[in-house]
C-alpha cells in the first residue's frame, strides 16, 4: 500500500518535472495568456486613453511570443508529447502557431486603420477576445487528446461568439447567438461522437495505440457514425459543408477584422485538426478520401455558386470562405507528402490573400459597417492603387496568374492528380474536375468589385479613410507576397518541405 | 574550275574615274538641270561637251588595247556573291563616242528646237537621265546591271515620248512604248534567271567563261564548275541553251523595235523631233541590238535562226509601210524599224561586225535625217499663227522646200543617200556587208531560209523608193502650203535654221560620206572591221552555229561582186522608180496634196503597217478588255457575292447565337440562378432568424453523407 502509494508518488513528482520542462516548449502559450492577464489589469487600472497602452502591450505580447516560436523552431527536432500526453509538438504546429501570430498581428493593424477603431480600443475586451481565439487555435494544432480537442475548439468557439456579440446592436447580437447555437450543436455532436470512441476504446488519447486497436474491433457502423460526429466539430471550425451554413449571415453583421480573423484562423486550426486525426487515423476502415472529397466539393461548389448572386462583398466573400475551405480540403485529399506541402502552401497564401482583401475592402465600409457593391462603384478612378491591389488580390483568390493564389492551386491540383494516377480512385478525379470548373465560376463574382471600382460611373461621394497613404503602404504590403511568391515561390517551399508532421 | 576564280575582283584602276565621271555627268545633268529653268539648255549642253571629251580622251588612251574589266564586289547573300563589273573594249569605246556625241548634238539641236517650250529644264533633264541610263547599258558587263540600265532607259525613253503630256496622243504613245518594252522585258528577264539558274553569276564573262566550260551530254546542257570549293552541277534540258539565248533576244525585240512588238515605235514619234533623232533613232533603239552583240558568242545555232528570221521580217514589214506615209517623221520611224531589222538580222546571221557597223553608220544618218526633219519642221512651225493651224510634220503641205532651206537640203539629201544605199555613203558600205554575210550564211544553211534573202534584198529596193519619194515630195515642186491655207493669210518667209539647227545636220551628214571610215566601197578595208572582228561562239558543240570566220575568203569574194551589183541596181531601180512616180509634175506627185485614206488593199496594207496595230486592238486588247471585264465581273459577283454572303451568313448566324446565348446559355445561367437562387433563398429562408432550420439543415445533410457513405 505504502509502495504503491509511494509509487505514485514517484510517478506524480516525475510527472511534475516534466511538466516544468514542458513550459519551455508551451512557453508562447504561457505568454499569450500573460500577456492576456496584462490587458485585463491595464484595463482595469486605467480609466481613460487606454488604447495606446492596449495596443503596446498586445504587441509586445505577439513580438514575445513570436521570438520563443522561433527559438521552438530552431530547437525541435522531434515530436515533443507534452503535458502528459494531452498536447503534442511537432515543426508543423510550431508554423502554424507563426502563422496565427502573423494573422493576429494584421488583425490588430486593421482595427487599428478602421473607420471606428475607438471601438476596438476603448476597452481591452477585444483584444483579450482575441488572445484567447489565438491561445485556443494554438492548442487545437497541439491537441493529441479528445479532451483538449473539445476544450481548445470550444475555447475558439466562446472567444468567436463573444468577438461577434462585442458589437452592441441588434444584428449583432443576432449573429452571435446564430453562431453560439450552431456552435453548441456541432460541439454537442462533436463531443458525442468523442463518447462513443471513447467507449470503444477506453482512452482518449487518440495518438495511442490503444486507442486505434481498440478501433479496429468496432463493427464499421457505430465506428464510422462515430468518426463522422467527431469530424463535424472540425468541419464546423473549417467552415465547410455542411456547418458552413452559419458563415454568411455572421460575416455580414461582424466588424471587418473581427471577420478577417474568423475566417483565417479558425478555419487553419480546423485544417490542422483534421489533418492530424486523418493521419493517426489512416485506417482501413475509414475512406477519408472520399469522405473529405465529398465535404470538398460540395463546399466549393456551394461557397462558389452562392457567392455568384450576393450584393454585399462580406457576405460574398463568406460565401468565398466556404468554397476555399473546400480548396484547402484538397490538399489533404491527395494524402502525400507533396499534397501535405501544397495544402500548406495554399494555407499560407490563403492567409494573406484572405487578410489583403478584407483589408481592402473594409477601406469602403459604410457607417453602418456594411459594404455592398455599390460603395465600389467608380472608385478605381479615384483610388487607382488600392483598385490595383484589389484587382491582384482577387485574381489571386480566383487562382490565376501572376499571383501566388494560382502557384496555391496549382501545387494543390497537381498534388491531387498525381494521388489520381496512382492510385485512381473515382472521387480525386471528381474532386479535380469539380475544382477546376469552380475556379472558372469563382472568376465571375471575384472579378465583380474591380468590375464595378473601373466600369461602373460612381453614385454618390463615399470618403474614404483619412491618410489613405498608411492604407496604401500596408495594402500594398499585404499584396506583395502574393506576386513575389508567384515569381519565386522556392524559398517558401524549402521552408514548408523541411517541416517535420510526425505528430 | 572555281567560278571564284573567273570572277575576281580586280585591283584598283584610275579607268574607274573616268568611268564614274561617265556615268556621273549626265546623273549630274539630270538633277541640276530640272532646277535651273532658264540656263538648263546651256549647263546641259556643257555638261555632255565635257562627257564626249571624256569618252574622247578614253577612246585615245584605250584604243588599242584588248579590253578592260574592272570589277568589284557589290554585295553578297550568305556564299552567294554579286559583283558589278565594267568592261572597257573598242565596241564599248565606239558606243560611247556615238551616243555622246549624237547625244551633244541633239542638246545643241534642242537649244533651238526647245527654246520656247516652258518645260525646257524638264526637258533637258530627261535628256540628262537618258544619257546616262544608256551609257550604263554600255558600259557595265553584267546582265544585271545591264538590266537596270536598260530598265532605266526604257523609263526616260516613256518620260521623253510623253513630254508633251497634255497631249492624249503623246501619253498614250509613252504607254504604249512602255507596256511594249515590259513585254520584251519579261523575256530578258527569263533568259537572265536561265542563265543564273545554270551558272549562278550574272557577270558576263563569267557567263561566257562557264558556257565554253559547259557541256551537252544526251540532250542536256550540263555546267560543271566549283563554288567555294564546293562541286556544281546544274544539268538543263539542251534546249534551255536556245531559250536564253530567245529570251535575252524577246528583250532587244522591245527595245530595238523588232517584229512582233515593233508597234510602239511609230507612236512614238509624238515625243519631240530631237527626242526622236536621240533615242528612236541612234541610240536606244540600237541598244538591243548592242545587247545582243554583248551575248552574241552564247547564242546557239537555234536562236540565231530565230534572230535572222524576225530581223528580216521586221525589215521588209516596215520598209513597205514606209511606203505610203504621209508623216515625215512616220517615214523615218518606218525606215529605222526597217534599218534595226537589218541589224538584227546581221546578228541573226552571225554578221556580228556588218551589224555593229550599220548600226554606227544608222545611228549618224539617220539622227541626221531626224535632225534635217526636225528642222523643216521647227521652221514649218514658225509659220504658223494663230490663225493658221496646220500638221507641221505632213508632207502634204511640203514640197520645193529645196528653195527655202538649201542647206537643210543638202544635209537630208547626203543622209538619205547613205540609207538609200547608195554607194559612196556609209549606208551602202554597211549594209552591202550585211548582205554579203547574209548570202554567205543562207548558201551555207540553204533550204527555206532563202525567203531571208529575197526579203533583204527587197528592202533594199523599198528603202531607196520610199527615201527618195520623201525627198521628191519634200523637196521638190512647189510649196504646197501657201494652196492649203487660206488665201487671204500671208505667211512668213520659211528660211533655213539658224546655226544651232545647221551644225548638227551638217556634222552628221558629214559622218554620213563613206570616207569616213576608209577610202575602200568594201566594207573590209574600212578601220571599223580591223577593230570588231566577229568572235567565235562560246556555245558547247553540237548546238554552236557555224562561223562565218570558217568559211573561205574567196568565198566571200566570188560573192562579193555579185551582191554589190545586185543592192546597186536595186537601189537604183528604187530611186528612178520614185523619180518617175514623184518627181514634179509626175501623177502622183500632183495628185499627192488630195491623197486621205489609201484606197487598195496592198496601199492599206502598207499605210496601216500590215494591220498589225489594229490585229492588236481587235485581238490581243480586245481579249484583254474581256478579260478583264470577266475578271472585274468575277470579281464584283463572285468575289463579292461571295464575301456579302459570308457577311451575310456571319449576321445570320449571329442571330442564331444571340439566340442560343439568349435561350441557352442565358438559360442555362437563369437556371443556375434559378437553381442557386432556390438554394439560396433555402438558406435564407433558414437564416432568416431560424436558427432551428440551420441545424435542422446541418444535422440532416450530416445524416444524409452517413446514410450514403455507409450503404
Amino acid at each position: 500500500m505504502i509502495l504503491a502509494q509511494s509509487n505514485m508518488l514517484e510517478g506524480l513528482k516525475d510527472q511534475l518535472q516534466h511538466l516544468t520542462a514542458d513550459i519551455f516548449w508551451l512557453a508562447p502559450e504561457v505568454t499569450l495568456v500573460i500577456t492576456l492577464v496584462l490587458l485585463l489589469t491595464y484595463d482595469l487600472i486605467f480609466r481613460q486613453n487606454k488604447s495606446v497602452g492596449i495596443v503596446a502591450i498586445a504587441i509586445a505580447g505577439l513580438a514575445f511570443s513570436t521570438l520563443l516560436l522561433i527559438s521552438n523552431w530552431s530547437e525541435l527536432l522531434v515530436t515533443n508529447s507534452l503535458m502528459g500526453g494531452l498536447l503534442r509538438l511537432d515543426q508543423g504546429a510550431v508554423f502554424f502557431k507563426l502563422l496565427f501570430v502573423v494573422g493576429a498581428l494584421l488583425a490588430i493593424v486593421m482595427m487599428q486603420r478602421h473607420r471606428k477603431k475607438d471601438f476596438f480600443f476603448h476597452s481591452s475586451e477585444p483584444l483579450v477576445l482575441v488572445f484567447g481565439l489565438l491561445l485556443g487555435v494554438f492548442l487545437m494544432t497541439m491537441a493529441a487528446n479528445l479532451l483538449m480537442v473539445y476544450v481548445s475548439v470550444e475555447l475558439v468557439s466562446i472567444c468567436s461568439y463573444l468577438l461577434i456579440g462585442l458589437y452592441k446592436k441588434k444584428s449583432n447580437s443576432e449573429a452571435a447567438i446564430k453562431y453560439l447555437l450552431f456552435g453548441a450543436v456541432a460541439s454537442a455532436v462533436m463531443i458525442y461522437g468523442m463518447s462513443w470512441l471513447y467507449g470503444f476504446t477506453g482512452t482518449l488519447d487518440f495518438t495511442s495505440v490503444q486507442f486505434v486497436n481498440g478501433l479496429y474491433l468496432v463493427p464499421i457502423l457505430p465506428l464510422s457514425i462515430a468518426l463522422v460526429m467527431t469530424m463535424a466539430g472540425f468541419v464546423f471550425k473549417l467552415g465547410a459543408f455542411p456547418f458552413h451554413i452559419w458563415s454568411p449571415d455572421v460575416y455580414e453583421a461582424t466588424p471587418t477584422p473581427f471577420v478577417a480573423l474568423l475566417s483565417a484562423l479558425p478555419k487553419l486550426a480546423g485544417l490542422t485538426l483534421i489533418f492530424r486525426f486523418v493521419q493517426v487515423l489512416d485506417l482501413d476502415f475509414a475512406n477519408w478520401q472520399l469522405w473529405l472529397g465529398i465535404i470538398a466539393i460540395a463546399s466549393m461548389t456551394i461557397g462558389n455558386f452562392s457567392a455568384l448572386w450576393q450584393k454585399d462583398a462580406k457576405r460574398m466573400l463568406a460565401y468565398s470562405s466556404i468554397a476555399q475551405a473546400g480548396f484547402l480540403l484538397v490538399g489533404l485529399i491527395a494524402f502525400s507528402e507533396s499534397g501535405e506541402t501544397a495544402a500548406l502552401f495554399y494555407g499560407v497564401i490563403y492567409l494573406i490573400m484572405n487578410f489583403a482583401v478584407f483589408f481592402l475592402i473594409q477601406l469602403f465600409e459604410n457607417k453602418e459597417g456594411r459594404i455592398p457593391f455599390d460603395n465600389f462603384r467608380g472608385k478605381g478612378n479615384q483610388e487607382p492603387w488600392i483598385g490595383a491591389l484589389l484587382l491582384i488580390v482577387m485574381i489571386s483568390l480566383t487562382g490565376l496568374p501572376p499571383t501566388a493564389g494560382f502557384n496555391g492551386k496549382l501545387f494543390v491540383f497537381s498534388a491531387l492528380w498525381e494521388s489520381w494516377n496512382s492510385n485512381g480512385q473515382d472521387i480525386l478525379l471528381w474532386v479535380f474536375i469539380f475544382g477546376l470548373l469552380n475556379t472558372v465560376v469563382s472568376l465571375f463574382y471575384y472579378l465583380k468589385i474591380p468590375y464595378f471600382m473601373f466600369v461602373k460611373r460612381p453614385v454618390d461621394e463615399l470618403s474614404l479613410n483619412n491618410k489613405p497613404q498608411i492604407d496604401r503602404i500596408w495594402g500594398t504590403i499585404l499584396v506583395c507576397p502574393l506576386l513575389i511568391w508567384f515569381f519565386k515561390s522556392d524559398g517558401l517551399l524549402n521552408i514548408l518541405n523541411s517541416i517535420n508532421f510526425v505528430f | 574550275m572555281d567560278i571564284n576564280d573567273i570572277i575576281i575582283v580586280t585591283d584598283f584602276n584610275p579607268l574607274i574615274f573616268w568611268i564614274l565621271a561617265l556615268l556621273g555627268i549626265p546623273l549630274l545633268s539630270f538633277f541640276t538641270a530640272t532646277f535651273l529653268k532658264k540656263n538648263a539648255p546651256l549647263w546641259a549642253s556643257t555638261l555632255l561637251f565635257a562627257n564626249l571629251l571624256v569618252a574622247i580622251y578614253l577612246a585615245i588612251e584605250y584604243w588599242g588595247t584588248q579590253g578592260v574589266t574592272i570589277r568589284g564586289d557589290w554585295f553578297g547573300i550568305g556564299d552567294t556573291r554579286f559583283t558589278y563589273s565594267f568592261f572597257i573594249d573598242q565596241l564599248a569605246l565606239i558606243m560611247l563616242l556615238v551616243v555622246n556625241f549624237i547625244a551633244l548634238l541633239v542638246h545643241f539641236f534642242s537649244i533651238e528646237y526647245m527654246r520656247h517650250d516652258a518645260q525646257k529644264a524638264r526637258y533637258f533633264g530627261l535628256l540628262g537621265l537618258f544619257t546616262f541610263s544608256m551609257l550604263g547599258i554600255v558600259l557595265f558587263n553584267d546582265l544585271l546591271f545591264i538590266f537596270i540600265f536598260w530598265e532605266l532607259v526604257g523609263l526616260s525613253s516613256y518620260l521623253l515620248i510623253g513630254f508633251w503630256f497634255e497631249k492624249k496622243s503623246a501619253s498614250l504613245a509613252a504607254n504604249k512604248a512602255f507596256i511594249m518594252n515590259r513585254i520584251g522585258d519579261l523575256g530578258f528577264l527569263t533568259g537572265l534567271m536561265i542563265l543564273y539558274a545554270q551558272f549562278q553569276t550574272f557577270d558576263l564573262e563569267g557567263i561566257k567563261s562557264l558556257t565554253i566550260l559547259s557541256s551537252i551530254e544526251d540532250g542536256n546542257w550540263i555546267a560543271e564548275y566549283f563554288k567555294n570549293g564546293e562541286l556544281v552541277r546544274n544539268s538543263l534540258d539542251g534546249r534551255w541553251l536556245s531559250a536564253a539565248g530567245i529570251a535575252l533576244f524577246c528583250g532587244a525585240v522591245g527595245k530595238s523595235a523588232q517584229f512582233p512588238l515593233q508597234v510602239w515605235l511609230p507612236d512614238a514619234m509624238e515625243g519631240p523631233t530631237p527626242v526622236s533623232a536621240l533615242i528612236h533613232a541612234a541610240t536606244m533603239v540600237a541598244a538591243g541590238v548592242f545587247m545582243i552583240a554583248r551575248i552574241f558568242v552564247i547564242l546557239d545555232a537555234q536562236a540565231l535562226e530565230v534572230i535572222a528570221v524576225v530581223g528580216a521580217i521586221t525589215a521588209f514589214m516596215a520598209a513597205v509601210a514606209a511606203l505610203s506615209q504621209f508623216d515625215i517623221k512616220k517615214v523615218l520611224a518606218y525606215s529605222t524599224i526597217s534599218q534595226l531589222g537589218y541589224m538584227v538580222l546581221a546578228m541573226g546571221v552571225g554578221a556580228y561586225t556588218a551589224g555593229l557597223f550599220h548600226l554606227v553608220t544608222h545611228a549618224m544618218f539617220k539622227a541626221g535625217l531626224f535632225l534635217s526633219a526636225g528642222t523643216i519642221i521647227h521652221q514649218l512651225h514658225q509659220l504658223e499663227t494663230e490663225e493658221t493651224r496646220f500638221d507641221t510634220q505632213d508632207m502634204r503641205v511640203m514640197g520645193g522646200l529645196r528653195k527655202f532651206m538649201p542647206f537643210t537640203f543638202f544635209c537630208f539629201l547626203i543622209c538619205a543617200l547613205a540609207l538609200a544605199g547608195i554607194p559612196g555613203f556609209t549606208g551602202f558600205l554597211s549594209k552591202d556587208a550585211i548582205l554579203l554575210d547574209t548570202a554567205v550564211w543562207i548558201d551555207e544553211k540553204g533550204g527555206g531560209f532563202y525567203f531571208i534573202e529575197v526579203l533583204a534584198f527587197a528592202t533594199v529596193l523599198l528603202t531607196a523608193f520610199y527615201t527618195f519619194r520623201m525627198i521628191f515630195l519634200v523637196f521638190t515642186g512647189t510649196f504646197r502650203l501657201p494652196n492649203l491655207v487660206d488665201k487671204s493669210v500671208t505667211l512668213k518667209p520659211l528660211k533655213d535654221g539658224n546655226i544651232f539647227l545647221k551644225l548638227p545636220a551638217v556634222l552628221l551628214a558629214i559622218g554620213s560620206f563613206s570616207l569616213v571610215f576608209g577610202l575602200s566601197f568594201k566594207a573590209e578595208d574600212t578601220w571599223f572591221y580591223q577593230v570588231i572582228q566577229n568572235p567565235i561562239f562560246l556555245v558547247p558543240e553540237p548546238y554552236a552555229a557555224f562561223n562565218l570566220i570558217d568559211i573561205p575568203l574567196e568565198y566571200f569574194e566570188f560573192l562579193h561582186a555579185r551582191v554589190v551589183t545586185i543592192s546597186i541596181i536595186l537601189a537604183l531601180a528604187g530611186l528612178v522608180t520614185a523619180f518617175l512616180m514623184y518627181r514634179p509634175g509626175a501623177r502622183f506627185a500632183t495628185s499627192f496634196p488630195e491623197k486621205r485614206e489609201p484606197i487598195g488593199f496592198f496601199r492599206q496594207i502598207s499605210f496601216y503597217h500590215w494591220y498589225q496595230n489594229a490585229l492588236y486592238e481587235k485581238v490581243i486588247l480586245k481579249f484583254i478588255l474581256m478579260m478583264s471585264r470577266w475578271l472585274a465581273w468575277f470579281d464584283e459577283k463572285v468575289l463579292d457575292g461571295f464575301v456579302n454572303m459570308i457577311a451575310k451568313l456571319q449576321v445570320v448566324i449571329a442571330h442564331l447565337v444571340a439566340w442560343f446565348d439568349k435561350n441557352i446559355v442565358d438559360g442555362f445561367v437563369h437556371l443556375t440562378t434559378y437553381t442557386t437562387g432556390k438554394v439560396g433563398q433555402m438558406t435564407r429562408s433558414i437564416q432568416s432568424g431560424n436558427v432551428q432550420g440551420y441545424i435542422m439543415a446541418a444535422m440532416a445533410f450530416l445524416i444524409l453523407m452517413l446514410i450514403w457513405l455507409l450503404f
